[in-house]
C-alpha cells in the first residue's frame, strides 16, 4: 500500500515538475506578436482560400498590420461587416465595399441535355478525364462532372447536383476567391458579379464548335445565331468562335436575350417574364 | 544472352497475329490533312478553298525548326479548311481535299505500281552515294517527314546534328514492343531494301560511324529479311542486333542502354551520349524522300485485336484517310474499346470519321471491361518493378492526385515515359499512370519556373 | 455497333495483368492449406474450433466495422480478414479458450487494420499484432502449449514445453530428433510445428510469383549470423518455433514490408537478427513476433531511404 502512495507521490511531483519546466520555457520563448494579428485574423473564414493575393488567413491579418493600412487588401470571403472591423482595428478608414463576385457555371450540359455516350474506366477526375480527350457525356468543351471544383472549393459552395450532373454553386457560401476557376480543367467556371438583389444572366456554354455540331453534342449549346446580341437594348452581348458572351458589366439583367434563345443556353437567376 | 534493358519491364501476350501482308487500302475519296501531326508548332495551309492540288503537293508548310509540312496524297480540289474532330473528340484544324474521279484513278495506278517497285526492290546504295548531309536534311524537311514510330518528331530537327554532340551510333528502331501492333514487323518483312538504304542515308545525315537495327527476338521472318537486305548493302557500319522481346524495349533510352550500354540522363536527349534513334518507317520514309522524291503522304497501320484472325491485317494507308475506311467487324459483347495505336500507350478512339494521321500506327480493337474498379495501394512493389526508369509509380500517383506538383517533380515524375507498364502490373487496378500523366504536366511547368 | 454495345473511351494503358490482390491472397491461402491440415492432424477438433472462431470474428469484425462505421461496400471479397483470421490462428495454441481467440481476431481487425485505415493502410501486421495482444494480456494461456496428438486426435489434456522454451530454460543437452521436427510431432502454435507443410507452402508462393524469396532468405541469413556468434546450431533454430511460419507468411506481407528488392534483404536481415538475439539472449523463449513487428515499424523508414535507382542519373544542374 505504501509503495503505491509512494508511486502516486513521485508520479505526481514529477508531473508538476515537468508543468512547471514547460511554463517556464513558453515563458522565456515567448514571441511577440502584435495581438492585433490575432484580432483580424479571427474575423476571417480560415479557409486559407488565397483569394485576398497572400498566403493564408493569417499572412493576411500579419500584412495588413505591417502596412496598417487597407489599401489593395480585400477578403472576399469575410462575413458581411468584417472588413469594416478590420479596418477599426487597425485605425484606418474603411474602403468601400467592392462588388461581391460568385461562380457562375458556363456550361448547361446537364444528364438530360448531354446524356452520357461513352464509357470511361479511368481515375474519377476531371483533369484526368480532359486528357483522354472528348469525355463521357460528348462535347469537347464541356462538363466533365467528376467534381475537381467541389474539391478545390474550401467553403463547401460548391457540390456535383446528382440530378443534372453539373456543378451546383450556392451562392450563400461562394465568396468568389477563384480557386474553383482554377480548378476546371475546361475553366467551365467564371466569377461574375452577384448582381443588383442576385440578379444575374449568363451564357451557360462555352462551346466553340459551330451550331450544327455543338447542337449535336448538346440540347442546351449555344449555336452562336446571334439572336441574344440582336434582342440585347444595352449592347453587352458579343459572338466570337461560335459562342455568345454576356458582358457582366453592361448587363443589366433585364432577361430579354434569356427569352432570345432558340436552345435555352442562357441562364438567370430570377423567373423570366415570357413575352405575350 | 540476348541484350536488354536492365531496370523494370514486363511480358504482356504479344498478340502478333495480323498476316504479314501489306494490303493497299484504296486512296480516300476525300482526305483530311490535320495540320498538326507532330510535335511542334502546326504547320500553316499553303492553298486555300477552291485551289487545285496534285498528289504529293505541298499543302501546308513547316514553319518553325520543330515543325513539318503536310502533303496530300490524293489530286483534287481543296474543299474548305475547317476544325474537324481528332479520333477523341477534340476540335483540331485541317485542310480537306476532295479528289476528282479521273485523277483518283490515275493516282490509284501510280501508287499500285510505285508499291510494287518497292516490293520487289534490291538494296541499293548507290544512288546516295554523292549526296551530301544536307541535301538529306532539305529533303527530309520538304517532305514533312517526322518520327513514325508514334513519337512525330520532325526527322530534320533529329538528324540536324548540333556540333558539340559527335554522334557514333545510330540505331534503327525495330522493336515495335506494342501488342498487337505489326505495322514495322510487315514492313521490315516486305520492304527491308529500302530501309537500308534509308539507313544509310541517315548514317550519311548524322555523320554516325554505324547503324545498329535494332529487332525483337520474335520477329523471326523480319529478322531474316533485314539480315538479307543488311548483306546485299554490303556496308559494313550497318548491322543488325536481335534483342530480347520485353515491354518497353522499343523505348528510345531503353532500347539505347540494350544496344549500347549507355543510359541517357535524366531531362537529357540521345545526342548527349552520341546515338541518334529513329524508326524503320522514318527510314524507309526518309529513302522515299531523297531517292524516289516522295513526301509523306501514306504509312502502313495494323488493324488488330479482337476481330476475326482474318481481318487482322496490315494496310498500306494514305495519310488523310478516314479512320472508318480501316475494315473490320466490330467484336461481340457489350464493351468495346477501339484504340488509336497499341493497347499500352494508345489513344482511346471513339469518332472513326477522323483522318489517320502520321503518328497513328494502327487501329486495335478490343472487347470486355479491361480496367476492374480500383482498391486500395496494398504496397506490393509491382509497380516500381515494372517501372523501366526506376521511378516510384506508386509515390508519383499519389503526388499527383493529392496536386503535390513540387514533390512530385522532385521525385523525377519528368522522367516518366508513361509506358504504362506501371498501371498494367498493379493487382490493385489503380489508375496510376492516369495521376502520374497529369503530375508530368504540371511538373513540367514548375520546372521552368 | 448494336444498340446493347457500349463504347469506352479511356486512359491508356487498356490491357491489364491478370493478377489482382484478392487473388494474391488467395494464393497465400492455398499455400497456407498444408500447415492447416497438418494442425488438424495433429492437434484436432480445438484446432478447428480456433481456426473457424478466429476467421468468423475476424470476417465480422471487419464487416461490421466497413459496415456500420464506415458506412461502405462490404471489402470481405478481398479475402483478406480470412487471411488474417487463418494466420492469427495458426499462430496460437490449438487449446486456447475460444473468446480469447474471438478477442485477438477481432483486435487484429480493429486496432491494427481498420483504425489505421483498412486494407493497405496498416503499419503493423495484423494478425501478429492480435497475437502479441493476446501473449501480454494472457501469458499463461497463450504458453499453454499442447502436445500433439496425431490421427486428429484431440489435443487438449496434456501441454508441454515447446523446443525453445526447453532451451531457455536448461540450456544444452536436449537433442531433438530431425523427424520430429521436420514433421511437426512437437508441441508449438498450431501451425509451426510442420516444417515441411509450410516449405510446400513456400514454394507453391514462389511459384505463382506471390512472394520473392528475398525476405525469408534474408532472414535466415540474420538468424545464421547471430547463431554463428552465439554457437548454436542454425538448423534447429530453423524448424523451432514460428520461423518458418513468420518467415514465409508473415513478414513477407506486402502491406507491411518494404517494396524494393535492396529494402526486403535489409528488412529480412534484421528480423533475422533480431529473432535470434531474442531467442539467445532475450527473456522470451520466442522472438519471431516482436522482431517482425519491430520491423514493421521501421518499413516506411526503409521505404523512404532505399529507393529503387533511377534509370536516368540526375544531372547536376547549373542553375537550381
Amino acid at each position: 500500500m505504501s509503495s503505491m502512495l509512494a508511486t502516486a507521490l513521485l508520479l505526481g511531483l514529477t508531473g508538476l515538475a515537468g508543468a512547471f519546466v514547460l511554463y517556464l520555457t513558453a515563458r522565456r520563448f515567448h514571441v511577440e506578436e502584435d495581438p492585433r494579428i490575432d484580432s483580424i485574423e479571427s474575423l476571417l473564414p480560415g479557409a486559407n482560400c488565397g483569394a485576398c493575393g497572400c498566403r493564408g488567413c493569417r499572412d493576411f491579418a500579419a500584412t495588413c498590420v505591417q502596412r496598417n493600412s487597407l489599401e489593395n487588401l480585400n477578403c472576399p470571403g469575410a462575413r458581411e461587416g468584417a472588413m469594416k472591423e478590420i479596418a477599426s482595428i487597425l485605425g484606418v478608414e474603411s474602403l468601400p465595399e467592392s462588388k461581391r463576385l460568385v461562380a457562375v457555371l458556363r456550361c448547361a450540359g446537364s444528364c438530360k441535355a448531354r446524356p452520357i455516350r461513352y464509357a470511361y474506366d479511368g481515375a474519377s477526375n476531371c483533369a484526368v478525364m480532359n486528357a483522354v480527350g472528348i469525355g463521357s457525356r460528348g462535347c469537347s468543351w464541356g462538363c466533365l462532372g467528376c467534381g475537381d471544383c467541389t474539391s478545390a472549393c474550401r467553403f463547401g459552395a460548391l457540390k456535383i447536383n446528382s440530378d443534372t450532373g453539373l456543378p451546383l454553386v450556392d451562392t450563400s457560401l461562394c465568396t468568389g476567391c477563384g480557386l474553383c476557376v482554377d480548378e476546371c480543367p475546361r475553366s467551365l467556371l467564371e466569377l461574375r458579379p452577384a448582381g443588383r438583389r442576385e440578379r444575374r444572366v449568363w451564357v451557360a456554354c462555352s462551346s466553340r464548335d459551330r451550331g450544327a455540331v455543338a447542337r449535336r453534342q448538346c440540347e442546351a449549346a449555344c449555336i452562336g445565331c446571334g439572336k441574344c446580341a440582336k434582342e440585347c437594348p444595352f449592347d453587352a452581348i458579343t459572338l466570337a468562335g461560335n459562342l455568345a458572351y454576356i458582358n457582366p458589366d453592361k448587363c443589366k439583367a433585364c432577361g430579354k436575350c434569356v427569352s432570345a434563345c432558340p436552345t435555352g443556353a442562357i441562364h438567370a437567376t430570377f423567373e423570366i417574364k415570357q413575352p405575350s | 544472352m540476348k541484350k536488354t534493358f536492365s531496370k523494370g519491364g514486363i511480358h504482356p501476350a504479344a498478340e502478333k497475329t495480323a498476316s504479314a501482308a501489306i494490303r493497299l487500302l484504296p486512296l480516300p475519296q476525300k482526305a483530311i490533312l490535320p495540320l498538326r501531326q507532330h510535335i511542334g508548332a502546326p504547320a500553316r495551309a499553303t492553298v486555300n478553298r477552291g485551289d487545285h492540288v496534285v498528289r504529293g503537293q505541298m499543302v501546308a508548310e513547316s514553319i518553325s525548326a520543330i515543325s513539318a509540312s503536310v502533303h496530300t496524297p490524293v489530286s483534287g480540289t481543296v474543299t474548305s479548311i475547317e476544325n474537324i474532330m481528332t479520333p477523341w473528340g477534340t476540335p483540331l484544324e485541317a485542310i480537306i481535299v476532295t479528289a476528282s474521279e479521273e485523277e483518283h484513278e490515275a493516282d490509284s495506278e501510280t501508287r499500285r505500281l510505285e508499291w510494287e517497285q518497292t516490293l520487289a526492290a534490291k538494296t541499293d546504295l548507290s544512288p546516295a552515294k554523292n549526296i551530301t548531309p544536307e541535301e538529306i536534311l532539305l529533303h527530309a524537311a520538304k517532305a514533312g517527314i517526322v518520327g513514325l514510330g508514334g513519337a512525330t518528331f520532325p526527322t530534320h530537327a533529329k538528324l540536324c546534328v548540333r556540333p558539340e554532340n559527335k554522334i557514333d551510333t545510330l540505331i534503327i528502331n525495330g522493336c515495335e514492343c506494342e501488342p498487337y501492333l505489326m505495322c514495322d514487323d510487315a514492313l521490315m518483312r516486305n520492304c527491308a531494301p529500302r530501309i537500308v538504304e534509308g539507313a544509310a542515308l541517315m548514317l550519311k545525315a548524322t555523320g554516325a560511324s554505324r547503324a545498329i537495327i535494332a529487332v525483337e527476338d520474335n520477329k523471326t521472318d523480319a529478322i531474316a529479311a533485314m539480315s538479307t537486305a543488311i548483306a546485299e548493302a554490303g556496308n559494313a557500319a550497318i548491322s543488325l542486333e536481335v534483342i530480347r522481346t520485353k515491354y518497353p524495349q522499343g523505348g528510345e533510352k531503353q532500347l539505347i542502354e540494350a544496344c549500347t550500354g549507355r543510359r541517357v540522363g535524366s531531362g537529357a536527349l540521345p545526342a548527349s551520349v552520341g546515338v541518334i534513334v529513329h524508326n524503320v518507317a522514318t527510314a524507309f520514309a526518309l529513302r522515299q524522300a531523297v531517292t524516289a522524291g516522295q513526301p509523306l503522304i501514306e504509312r502502313v497501320v495494323t488493324v488488330s485485336g479482337d476481330i476475326p484472325v482474318g481481318e487482322r491485317r496490315n494496310y498500306l494507308a494514305a495519310i488523310g484517310t478516314p479512320l472508318s475506311a480501316l475494315p473490320f467487324t466490330m467484336p461481340a459483347g457489350n464493351d468495346i474499346h477501339i484504340i488509336a495505336g497499341g493497347p499500352m500507350m494508345g489513344r482511346g478512339a471513339v469518332n472513326l470519321d477522323a483522318p489517320l494521321t502520321k503518328g497513328c500506327c494502327g487501329l486495335t480493337i478490343l472487347s470486355g471491361t479491361r480496367r476492374r474498379l480500383a482498391q486500395p495501394c496494398v504496397r506490393c512493389g509491382a509497380c516500381v518493378e515494372a517501372c523501366p526508369m526506376g521511378l516510384e509509380p506508386y509515390l508519383l500517383s499519389a503526388y499527383g492526385s493529392r496536386q503535390l506538383w513540387r514533390e512530385a517533380a522532385v521525385a523525377s515524375v519528368t522522367d516518366c515515359l508513361e509506358c504504362g507498364a506501371c498501371s498494367y502490373s498493379c493487382p490493385s487496378s489503380r489508375p496510376l499512370l492516369d495521376f502520374i500523366r497529369i503530375a508530368k504536366q504540371r511538373a513540367r511547368t514548375i520546372k521552368q519556373d | 455497333m448494336s444498340t446493347s454495345q457500349v463504347l469506352h473511351l479511356s486512359p491508356s494503358p487498356h490491357i491489364h495483368t491478370h493478377r489482382t490482390t484478392s487473388g494474391a491472397m488467395r494464393h497465400v491461402l492455398a499455400a497456407l492449406l498444408p500447415a492447416v491440415g497438418c494442425a488438424l492432424y495433429y492437434f484436432g477438433l480445438p484446432a478447428l474450433l480456433t481456426l473457424v472462431i478466429s476467421s468468423a470474428a475476424a470476417m465480422l469484425t471487419e464487416w461490421a466495422i466497413t459496415r456500420f462505421m464506415l458506412k461502405r461496400p462490404s471489402t470481405l471479397g478481398d479475402c483478406s480478414a480470412l487471411l488474417t483470421g487463418v494466420l492469427l490462428a495458426l499462430n496460437l495454441p490449438a487449446s486456447l479458450p475460444w473468446w480469447m481467440t474471438a478477442a485477438g481476431a477481432v483486435f487484429a481487425i480493429a486496432i491494427a487494420k481498420m483504425a489505421f485505415g483498412g486494407l493497405g493502410c496498416n503499419i503493423f501486421n495484423p494478425a501478429l499484432t492480435g497475437r502479441v495482444f493476446l501473449l501480454i494480456s494472457f501469458p499463461a494461456a497463450m504458453t499453454a502449449w499442447p502436445l500433439p496428438a496425431p490421427g486428429f486426435g484431440d489435443a487438449d489434456g496434456v501441454t508441454g514445453a515447446t523446443l525453445l522454451s526447453q532451451f531457455k530454460e536448461s540450456a544444452t543437452d536436449v537433442i531433438p530428433d530431425a523427424a520430429s521436427l521436420l514433421s511437426g510431432n512437437m508441441g508449438g502454435s498450431m501451425g509451426e510445428t510442420c516444417a515441411v507443410a509450410i516449405i510446400i507452402g513456400f514454394i507453391y508462393l514462389i511459384a505463382t510469383g506471390t512472394i520473392r524469396w528475398h525476405i525469408p532468405a534474408a532472414i535466415v541469413a540474420g538468424m545464421a549470423l547471430i547463431d554463428l556468434v552465439a554457437g548454436f546450431p542454425l538448423w534447429i533454430d530453423l524448424l523451432s518455433g514460428g520461423l518458418l511460419l513468420g518467415a514465409v507468411f508473415m513478414a513477407t506481407d506486402y502491406v507491411t514490408s518494404p517494396m524494393t528488392r535492396s529494402g526486403m534483404l535489409l528488412y529480412g536481415l534484421l528480423i533475422g537478427i533480431i529473432t535470434a538475439s531474442i531467442r539467445r539472449w532475450g527473456i522470451y523463449p520466442e522472438g519471431m513476433s516482436f522482431a517482425i513487428l519491430i520491423m514493421n515499424g521501421a518499413t516506411p523508414l526503409i521505404n523512404r531511404y532505399m529507393r529503387p535507382t533511377r534509370f536516368s542519373p540526375r544531372r547536376k544542374e547549373a542553375t537550381a
